[in-house]
């Protein structure tokens, strides 16, 4: 056998070689547009079928049909649009989403609608308690502020038991009848009046010094 | 999770109702605090204030000035003085300057009298009188003080006018009586409480 008579036998395919490249072509493409591969598969075939996928699949860009784009186009705006994932957040079943896509909305917008609701209804609560607690704080501390800071409890004096030495009331007891002769006698009435009388404001300012001295 | 949220927001308002309340129940302290004080003084008005002691000093010092110009044969000026204690302006609702007032009038009614000036005089007395609030030793003092401006312008009414002098006479009885009869409710009302 001459050189080149061995070079046309080997570039030259014989039929059932054609054939059997023929049904491994088929098998790739099949493979890569989703369809299963046969169950009962020689396994140098199959590793050979499993590398000629990704060896085709990585050679040519990856094109998505519509429905799976804005799906992900969807879920791409609603995270944009609501924050981060939810344990939660379950997706919407499709056949509830394919009747909403009948309407004059959008998916997007009716889903994000949905969703920022219930996003409302779960918080409310934590805003009401939010709400309620920072009042309480308030009015505490506005209570606080008013027990130790109202101009009216500072300019009042501490307060101590009086007794009756202590406060105004009728001369009579210390003066007693006003005989006709005295009845001019207005200045000597006044002086012991006045000297009772100091005598239990100094008692009642000394016992107030006390008291404050004890604050 | 939702329950744990309206347990917070219950519990979140009671704290907010707790602490209104709590500062309601503090007004409250204060407001007992001042009635238990009241209670304890049913019958004086008042603790002795600053005010009330600078009054009395006021007018014991024109008493005592009245005296010196007295003690000078000046009664004019003594009525002056005396003329100024009416216009202190005492704390109001104070027993002392209702009383420190009654006697100044007293004493100066007596020394118009001595002047002549017995329809001022006169003035003086009623307008003390009109303003009493209850009775007193100093109330019926003026009531006696009264009887002696009766008694005064009877003798300058006697060779004149004996009808009005004799009529003069008679109010100034009233007047002593007036004053007579508050004293001997005051001193039994004193003797019921010396007795308690």
């Amino acid at each position: 056998m001459s050189r080149d008579n061995h070079k046309d036998d080997e570039s030259r395919a014989s039929a059932a070689e054609r054939a059997q490249a023929e049904g491994f072509g088929r098998l790739v493409d099949d493979l890569l547009a989703g369809v299963p591969p046969p169950p009962a598969m020689d396994p140098d075939q199959r590793a050979l079928v499993e590398t000629a996928t990704v060896v085709v699949a990585s050679n040519r860009i990856a094109l998505l049909d519509e429905s799976r784009v804005g799906r992900l186009v969807d879920e791409a705006l609603e995270a944009a649009v609501i924050g981060g994932s939810d344990p939660s957040d379950a997706p919407v079943p499709e056949p509830a989403i394919a009747e909403i896509s009948h309407g004059t909305h959008s998916v997007t917008d009716v889903k994000v609608r949905r969703r920022r609701g219930d996003r409302y209804a779960r918080a409310l609560p934590w805003v009401v308690a939010s709400v309620a607690a920072a009042a309480a704080i308030v009015a505490y501390i506005a209570s606080a502020g008013d027990r130790h800071t109202s101009p009216t409890e500072a300019s009042r004096p501490p307060a101590i038991q009086l007794t009756v030495h202590n406060t105004s009331r009728p001369a009579d007891p210390l003066i007693g009848r006003i005989a006709r002769a005295d009845a001019d006698h207005a200045r000597e009435r006044v002086d012991i009046l006045f000297a009772d009388r100091m005598s239990g404001y100094r008692d009642l300012t000394l016992r107030r010094g006390l008291v404050e001295d004890k604050q | 999770m939702k329950r744990l949220s309206h347990v917070m927001g219950a519990a979140a308002l009671v704290a907010l109702i707790g602490a209104c309340s709590g500062r309601g129940g503090q007004d409250d302290r204060e407001r007992g605090a001042e009635s238990d004080q009241v209670t304890a003084l049913a019958e004086p008005k008042q603790a002795l204030s600053e005010e009330l002691m600078l009054a009395l000093s006021l007018a014991k010092n024109y008493h005592h000035k009245a005296d010196v110009y007295l003690q000078q044969a000046s009664p004019a000026d003594a009525i002056d003085q005396v003329r100024q204690i009416l216009t202190i302006d005492f704390p109001s609702d104070t027993y002392e300057g209702e009383d420190v007032m009654l006697d100044a009038r007293a004493r100066l009614a007596k020394l118009l009298v001595t002047q002549g000036a017995i329809d001022e005089a006169m003035q003086v007395v009623e307008e003390g009188i009109a303003s009493t609030s209850r009775r007193s030793f100093f109330v019926a003092n003026l009531h006696t003080v009264r009887g002696e401006v009766f008694e005064a312008r009877a003798v300058s009414l006697d060779e004149s006018d004996a009808e009005a002098a004799k009529e003069a006479r008679h109010e100034a009885i009233r007047a002593f009586d007036r004053a007579i009869e508050i004293e001997k409710a005051l001193l039994s009302d004193l003797a019921e409480k010396g007795a308690q």
